[in-house]
């Protein structure tokens, strides 16, 4: 506003009579109030002008007709003040908010983020910092409109898996990153080193990435050295994670017991307890003490208490601590930083010893050697260690995940009790006291069963050079060799436990899940080499800037992994193979890739309005046949600046950029999964191998059984997907740069796609991979920011990021139009089809007349009583059916839900008053439709598991509760009868959630100077605290529940430091 | 400078793009190629291993059946599939699907069904082999008998396919995705499906090595192995064309008791006995090791550290009992049926019914006074009390009938740790072959005391039995089925003797005998008297039921198996699965499982 304010001040101002004036003043910085000096004044509309002295003063003579002076410096906003006669003027300027010619990283290059062409999301670092996050993805969730982060649970081990621009192939496929032009895990590496991460989302901008960048491109680059002081920064950050846990589990014993007994005489007829529970437990109810809390019946030990598992398993808090220091500087010859990071993690078990464990230690170390003035060297070495230690995993029965899930009556250890069977036996049973149970008791595993534990080294070394020979020509090469080293130990260790309750008949101790106890020892080994050599060179003449790039790349690895496992542990005290007696195995795996390609990008530009840029890349990949190896990959994009227009001047003074922008590309994908996660890579899909192996199935005893099996179907003529891009975009920068709007419209079709067609189990084997199928994506985003700087005290800035996006099958060979399969016009979202196919739910029956007098639902269950649901007949053939499961004869099902979450949006506030800082981040969903699935152990529909929740009681249908939202208490995992995919119990998915929310305060900078420091900050955040949702608990709608409920999602406080000096 | 730097970047990359072939062919490192491969004898060997290796899965390739390991072992097992037929009464909810089969209410399922329409992976990588045997250098005499080995298990595979759908599409080559001829070609003729099984059968039964010399422990499969599968298969074969009056039946009779005969005369096998009638039938199905064994003429071998499985931990508790009509069909040592015996000592005594009956009665059934022989549930004797019937609290495990099934408990196994048994699964036995010859002597008419004597009454002599006559009186149960009193009997004696073997389900389907699957599944008499011995406290949970006046434990009154059907138009099949039809329309769906129907 203040820039309109300026601008109508200039617009009424009248010329002054003067013939000549001096004009005298001072600049100061608008936040500090400190003498600013080296401003530029110019008087407007002529060469005359002067600087400000060391003091910020300044004088100057000015003809009479002088409208106004111009002030500007680097860093701040350029100001325009109308002189009105006055011979004095002192200005304080604004910092800049931010510029305009801000340069982005795009591919092999930098750009004014002005005079982009293509679709492109940057952001810096700083959204990354003082947040109690675990990696760089958690941070980006929400920063970049279209740039779509899973994370599948709160494991931090787990990487997040990240998407530009929606579903990108039924193949698989996922966007490339790159550290300063390496790819890598991102999660690796320390979000603080980060200094700004750059998406490229058409095929316009990723087009030098050729084969690799189908589905966009994240480029990260780091943190350098820069300011001719040493600086060092030092942060530390204490954080505790609690588990989002949207249980509310029965915790009388009594009610447990009738509810269950209930489900299970409904599901088949027999109580799950007898009389004698039923009786206990109630005693226990009434009177909870200790006597009541364990009987003997029949010789049978029992527990009649509540076993609240979760409670005595899971801790509160987790604790996260997170330490960084770096030291960075620079001087004309060289410029370095190194920085070193400590992360830990620890899971949620109350057994501190026994809990999990994640360490991840990095180190960065860049050097910047100008050799002389056309040389310039660089070295950069970046290091990164984890650890993880975790108990071993028997199944998902004797896990974390049972917390939720365990029978509240299954007793845990051995009692200490007055006497058992009769007064005076207790000495027989001491022995037993507090041993554990065995069944799905999780207890006996944590703290003997084996640990899990990995460690993974990841380096990379890249040296790099710079030669600018002549002006304007910039030539660079660099080499990277990345080493990943990764051992693992897994040991299933054997345990003892009580396996039956009969203390009669006599107790039997066993080993539970680990009778076969094993030391697996795996070891991985990877290799990987990039070579960038690209050159530039850039023509600024007069009106016409000109800058073609040409460049090559290569890169090859090899992957090797060995695996041994052998079995009898002699001792669990001793976890080496060597101390084994059983029979033992070897398994080992070599695989290796090559990529390599030439690419070229020419930008020109014609008096900063007309923006024309062309892109394209030739690429090979050892993943195909010699025949279908290479592809080409052309883009082209151009922009016109509107604001540039002579026809626009006069709105240059509130509008400071305005630009339509539009591109077309292709790209190639040649990577290629085994599974639809997208986590095993296939290398050589276009060769048939036979496999070898050590069968179990014994021909003779001792030893298993070497075999060679068939080769899989592959298709020869394997070649590239290919994806073509077109983007339509509009920014505009309005009022002094502080509102800034990007808007995008796009389309992706991924032709040709790599998959696996499905045809009839005849075949007898996978499908081979045939590019046999296509796919479109339709979306937009939309970014805005608004920022300003109210006075000196008062800053906030707000930023918004909205996008959509909607992939639907366009060509798929489905010719009956099985449901079974893909087929043409399908919604397809993350790892599947979005277009859930169901049941429509009528209700639920009330009476048996309504049963008898309902179409026959005999195909989908028998027995149907009141209390069951009722399906509708769609096709009114007096059967509900799934007909032949095809588009053309779908039986009564029809689509229920559309499963792609639309309309993903991050808020992001700042707001700064003096040295506090305030962050807001808002991150959610608009539109989700979800059918939670009914495997057994997921938890949602009642009885589906072996605990009891409290909307079990009062949600499910009796006689008297007619209106229940689920049907008659039944055991799901037996019949999933009234389970069956249905209209009834498609959730709205919507939600959003606080993802983060810190308050910082930074010491002022006279008390900081004094101790040392050029700067301290001290903050408390919280990740995760608030979220608005209707999707019905259990669920989390950030989380697909699997089969196993995993590692809860968390929130996380922290409170941390931050200290320069 | 300047130049040399241009000079350098230009050489560098047109030397880097020069070489292209090389730097971007990658082939694998860690797997062999189809044509360097077959060559010797041993590759043969190593490439069959793998069709053992797979029919491992025995959901996936229900032939040479054993136990799946882990958790599987409650679902996949050569014990539990009796749960289809009328011989055990399951009630575990994870035995949901035996109990549906069993009652008639299996609905047509969306993809294959246990032991269902899949296992074409199997078929594929035998043709594979088949394709590829003929580049080895070996003698034709060797090429042949691993030739023979595939074909065995194709014949197998197939027959299973087509006695449970009927009309099953025939492959004897590796499919590939332009075969649309296949891919969406129909099902071929049964009888057509069976002579080509015919075909890999006999071939097998001629060309496979009577030995291959490698110590039978289990070993592979030899000529032997297959004649037993020829004479099940056509047995099974010539019975359902008979009595589903599909014609020329009596060419699988001939060939079922030739084959048979080519393996009780000829071959090395004999029946297990130590001359104690009252162990000797049980006791090779509660053995650990069977190698070397006279009865066993192949089995699945289960070790710690390489392969395990927990059946008898999952058969104990899940397997329910055997029924009373199970039960009943065991003859008195005279050799009449209970009907009919002056010895039959009626049930109003629990322990009565094991007095003066067939010793395989109680060697196939927990007598309670038997507890502390077998340790049944591993409890203290003094303390045991059985029959216990599901619901009651009493020490000991419970059981749905009353007739707890010892057949093949073995103590140590049924509570052994989690997988970690080595309980082994007997596949094929040289008993059956006894039990083939003599029901196709008898459906072909040509049938001797001879032929009675040389089979069904070796059976009989091992446990003192009375031999079979050609002329045994009839038992009034089996008065109503239109089949002799011999071959009444022969299937009796092979209801017994094969009890848990994996048998009675086919059996009934190939007899037409859905009817028997119309009766309930009934447990032990529990009249007052025997309910107030057993469960003073009244805690049994399993329903009653009375016949003729007399209460008997109903095993699935109350559920949504209480009243069984078998229809006799589309029951003896089982249905195609819908997304198999909705992927390729002309497989079509068997008579009777239509989408409205």
């Amino acid at each position: 506003m203040r820039a309109l304010g300026v601008w109508l001040l200039c617009l009424y101002s009248t010329a002054t009579l003067f013939a000549q004036s001096e004009i005298s003043g001072t600049v100061t910085d608008g936040e500090n109030s400190e003498a600013l000096p080296g401003v530029n004044i110019l008087v407007k509309g002529s060469s005359t002008g002067t600087i400000t002295d060391v003091d910020g003063n300044y004088r100057l003579t000015v003809p009479s007709d002088a409208e106004a002076l111009i002030f500007s410096s680097i860093g701040y906003t350029p100001e325009e003040i109308a002189i009105n006669g006055r011979t004095t003027i002192d200005l304080s300027m604004m910092p800049d908010i931010q510029s305009l010619q801000e340069v982005v990283v795009v591919g092999y290059g930098t750009q004014e983020k002005v005079n982009l062409t293509g679709a492109v999301g940057v952001t810096d670092g700083e959204v990354l910092e003082n947040r109690p996050i675990a990696n760089a993805g958690e941070g980006l969730q929400g920063v970049v409109p279209n740039l779509n982060v899973n994370l599948r649970n709160g494991d931090p081990s787990q990487p997040a898996d990240f998407n530009i621009r929606g579903f990108e192939s039924i193949n698989g496929g996922s966007p490339l990153i790159l550290v300063d032009n390496v790819p890598m895990d991102i999660n690796r590496i320390n979000p603080n080193d980060i200094e700004s991460v750059t998406v490229l989302k058409d095929a316009s901008s990723a087009a030098v990435y050729g084969a690799r960048a189908a589905f966009g491109v994240i480029l990260v680059t780091t943190k350098k050295g820069r300011g001719d002081k040493i600086n060092v920064n030092f942060g530390a950050e204490l954080a505790m994670a609690t588990p989002i846990f949207f249980i509310d589990p029965v915790t009388d014993p009594h009610q447990h017991v009738l509810a269950r007994n209930l489900a299970t005489i409904r599901t088949n007829g027999q109580p799950q307890y007898d009389q004698d529970y039923i009786d206990g437990t109630l005693r226990y109810s009434q009177n909870p003490t200790p006597e009541n809390e364990w009987g003997v019946f029949n010789g049978q030990l029992r527990f009649y208490g509540n076993n609240n598992y979760a409670e005595r398993l899971i801790a509160d808090f987790a604790p996260q601590r997170k330490y960084d220091i770096s030291v960075s500087g620079s001087s004309e010859k060289a410029s370095y930083y190194a920085s070193f990071g400590y992360f830990s993690r620890d899971g949620y078990l109350k057994n501190d010893e026994k809990n999990e464990k994640f360490k991840r230690y990095n180190a960065l170390l860049k050097g910047t050697f100008n050799v002389n003035d056309w040389l310039t060297l660089d070295s950069r070495a970046l290091v990164t260690t984890e650890t993880s230690d975790k108990p071993h995993f028997y199944n998902w029965d004797v896990n974390i995940n049972t917390s939720a899930r365990q029978d509240p009556l299954d007793p845990i250890q051995f009692p200490d009790l007055p006497f058992y069977l009769e007064p005076g036996d207790r000495g027989e049973f001491e022995q037993y006291i507090g041993m554990y149970f065995g069944g799905t008791n999780f207890f006996p595993y944590l703290e003997n069963g084996g640990r899990d534990t990995w460690t993974r080294n990841d380096i990379i070394m890249t040296q790099g050079a710079n030669l600018s020979p002549i002006k304007g020509l910039n030539i660079r090469g660099e080499f990277s060799a990345n080493f990943t080293y990764r051992t693992d130990q897994d040991v299933q260790s054997k345990i003892d436990v009580i396996a039956n309750r009969d203390l009669a008949g006599g107790l039997i101790i066993d080993n539970g899940f680990s009778g076969n106890d094993w030391i697996l020892n795996e070891s991985t080994f990877d290799q990987y080499y990039v070579i960038n050599t690209y050159a530039d060179y850039t023509i600024d003449k007069g009106k016409h800037f000109f800058k073609p790039m040409i460049g090559f790349n290569q890169e090859w690895g090899r992957f090797e992994d060995f695996a041994t496992r052998a079995y009898q542990l002699i001792t669990p005290a001793i976890t080496d193979i060597n101390a084994t007696t059983g029979n033992q195995e070897a398994f080992g795996q070599k695989e290796h890739t090559a990529l390599r390609g030439v690419f070229y990008r020419v930008n020109y530009i014609y008096d900063d309005r007309y923006l024309f840029e062309a892109n394209g890349r030739y690429d090979g990949s050892s993943r195909f046949p010699e025949d279908n190896r290479f592809g080409f990959f052309p883009s082209f994009s151009a922009a016109w600046r509107i604001s540039e227009e002579g026809f626009m001047n006069g709105t240059s003074s509130w509008l400071d950029n305005l630009k339509i922008r539009a591109s077309y590309g292709q790209l190639g994908n040649q990577l290629i999964f085994a599974n639809a996660a997208g986590t095993i890579p296939v290398y050589y899909p276009y060769i048939a191998t036979l496999g070898s192996f050590n069968s179990p199935f014994m021909l003779t005893g001792g030893a298993r059984t070497p075999a060679v099996s068939a080769p899989g179907l592959v298709s020869p003529t394997l070649t590239w997907e290919t994806v073509i891009t077109q983007n339509l975009g509009l920014d505009f920068t309005m009022f002094g740069n502080r509102l800034d709007v990007s808007f995008d419209v796009y389309t992706r079709d991924t032709k040709d796609m790599l998959t696996r067609e499905e045809l009839p189990a005849i075949l007898g084997a996978p499908e081979p991979r045939q590019n046999a199928a296509d796919l479109r994506t339709e979306g937009w985003e939309l970014s805005v920011t608004w920022q300003n700087r109210i006075n000196s005290n008062w800053r906030y800035d707000v930023n918004l990021a909205l996008s959509d996006n909607v992939s639907r099958i366009t060509k798929y060979n489905n010719p009956t139009g099985s449901l079974n399969e893909y087929y043409e016009g399908q919604v397809v979202f993350d790892e599947g089809r979005g277009e859930r196919w169901g049941f429509e739910t009528v209700g639920i029956f009330q009476t048996e007349d309504e049963v008898a007098n309902a179409p026959n639902q005999s195909a989908l269950g028998a027995n149907w009583r009141p209390g069951d649901i009722q399906y509708a007949d769609l096709n009114g053939d007096g059967v509900i059916n799934r007909g032949e499961n095809t588009l053309d004869d779908p039986g009564d099902q029809r689509i229920i839900a559309y499963e792609n979450p639309r309309y993903n949006f991050g808020v992001m506030g700042n707001l700064g008053w003096k040295n506090f800082t305030l962050n807001v981040f808002f991150q959610g969903v608009m539109r989700y439709q979800y059918w939670p699935p009914n495997n057994n152990w997921v938890a949602f529909y009642p009885f589906n598991a072996g605990h009891v929740e409290q909307y079990y009681l009062t949600d499910t249908w009796s006689e008297t509760n007619p209106d229940a939202y689920f049907p008659h208490p039944h055991i799901s995992t037996n019949t999933k009868q009234n389970v069956q995919p249905q209209t009834r119990y498609v959730q709205d998915g919507a939600y959003v959630r606080l993802k983060n929310l810190t308050l910082g305060y930074n010491l002022p900078e006279t008390i900081a100077s004094k101790i040392g420091m050029t700067n301290a900050r001290v903050y408390v955040a919280g990740q995760n605290i608030w979220e608005f949702t209707r999707m019905r608990r259990p669920l989390d709608p950030e989380v697909r529940p699997t089969l196993t409920q995993e590692y809860y999602k968390q929130r996380v406080y922290s409170v941390g430091i931050n200290v320069s000096f | 400078m300047k130049k040399h730097i241009y000079k350098v970047s230009l050489v560098l990359i047109v030397s880097l793009l020069g070489c292209n072939d090389e730097f971007l062919d990658r082939q694998p490192l860690d797997s062999i190629s189809n044509d360097v491969f077959w060559n010797t004898e041993n590759d043969m060997r190593v490439y069959n291993n793998s069709l053992y290796s797979l029919a491992i899965d025995d959901n996936n390739v229900p032939i040479m059946m054993g136990h799946h390991n882990g958790f599987s072992s409650q679902r996949w097992s050569i014990w539990h599939v009796s749960g289809f037929s009328d011989n055990t009464a399951p009630r575990h909810p994870r035995h949901n699907f035996f109990q549906l089969v069993r009652a008639g209410g299996h609905p047509v399922p969306d993809d294959p069904q246990w032991f269902g329409y899949r296992g074409w992976d199997f078929v594929r990588a035998i043709n594979f082999g088949l394709e590829n045997y003929g580049n080895a250098d070996v003698s034709e005499e060797v090429r042949n008998q691993y030739i023979g080995e595939a074909r065995l298990f194709r014949g197998w595979f197939y027959a299973e396919k087509a006695h449970k759908y009927g009309d099953v599409q025939w492959v004897e080559q590796t499919v590939s995705v332009d075969d649309l001829d296949i891919l969406e070609g129909e099902r071929d003729d049964r009888n057509f499906v069976m002579d080509k099984v015919l075909e890999d059968l006999q071939f097998a039964a001629q060309n496979m090595p009577d030995d291959w010399g490698d110590g039978n422990a289990p070993g592979r499969m030899n000529r032997w192995a297959a004649l037993l599968v020829l004479s099940r298969v056509a047995l099974y074969e010539g019975t359902w064309r008979k009595y589903h009056n599909l014609g020329d039946s009596q060419s699988w009779f001939q060939i079922a008791a030739d084959a048979a005969a080519e393996l009780i005369n000829n071959g090395p096998y004999s029946l297990y006995t130590t001359g104690d009638p009252t162990t000797d039938y049980n006791a090779i199905h509660r053995m650990t090791d069977l190698s070397g064994n006279p009865e066993v003429v192949y089995w699945r071998r289960y070790e710690l550290g390489i392969y395990t499985n927990h059946v008898q931990s999952y058969h104990k508790s899940y397997i329910g009992g055997a029924t009373k009509d199970m039960v009943e069909d065991y003859l008195c040592t005279d050799g009449l049926p209970i009907s009919l015996s002056p010895l039959y000592q009626g049930d109003e005594v629990f322990e009565n019914i094991f007095e003066n009956r067939d010793p395989r009665l109680r060697q196939t059934i927990l007598h309670p006074d038997d507890q502390e022989f077998y340790q049944f549930g591993n409890i203290d004797p003094a303390v045991a009390d059985y029959p216990k019937i599901q619901g009651q609290t009493k020490p000991g495990l419970a059981s749905t009938t009353g007739y707890h099934i010892i057949k093949v408990y073995e103590v140590n196994a049924a509570h052994a740790t989690y997988n970690t048994s080595s309980t082994p699964a007997i596949t094929l036995r040289f008993g059956e072959a006894l039990l083939n010859y003599a029901e196709a002597k008898a459906e072909l008419g040509t049938i001797t005391q001879g032929d009675l004597d040389m089979s069904i009454n070796l059976l009989r002599a091992r446990v003192a039995m009375p031999p079979m006559t050609m002329n045994p009186v009839e038992d009034p149960r089996y008065a109503n089925l239109g089949i002799s009193p011999l071959l009444a009997e022969i299937r009796r004696e092979r209801r017994i003797e094969l009890f848990m073997e994996g048998f009675r389900y086919d059996d009934i389907r190939r007899w037409r005998m859905g009817q028997l699957l119309e009766d309930k599944d009934l447990g032990m008499r529990w009249d007052e008297a025997n309910s107030s011995r057993f469960d003073p406290g009244g805690e049994a949970t399993i329903g009653v039921i009375e016949v003729d006046g007399v209460p008997y434990l109903d095993v699935y009154a109350g559920t949504d198996y209480e009243e069984p059907i078998f229809d006799e138009s589309r029951h003896y099949l089982w249905p195609i699965p819908i997304n198999a039809i909705s992927q390729n329309p002309n497989l079509g769906q068997n008579p009777g499982w239509g989408a409205s129907e």
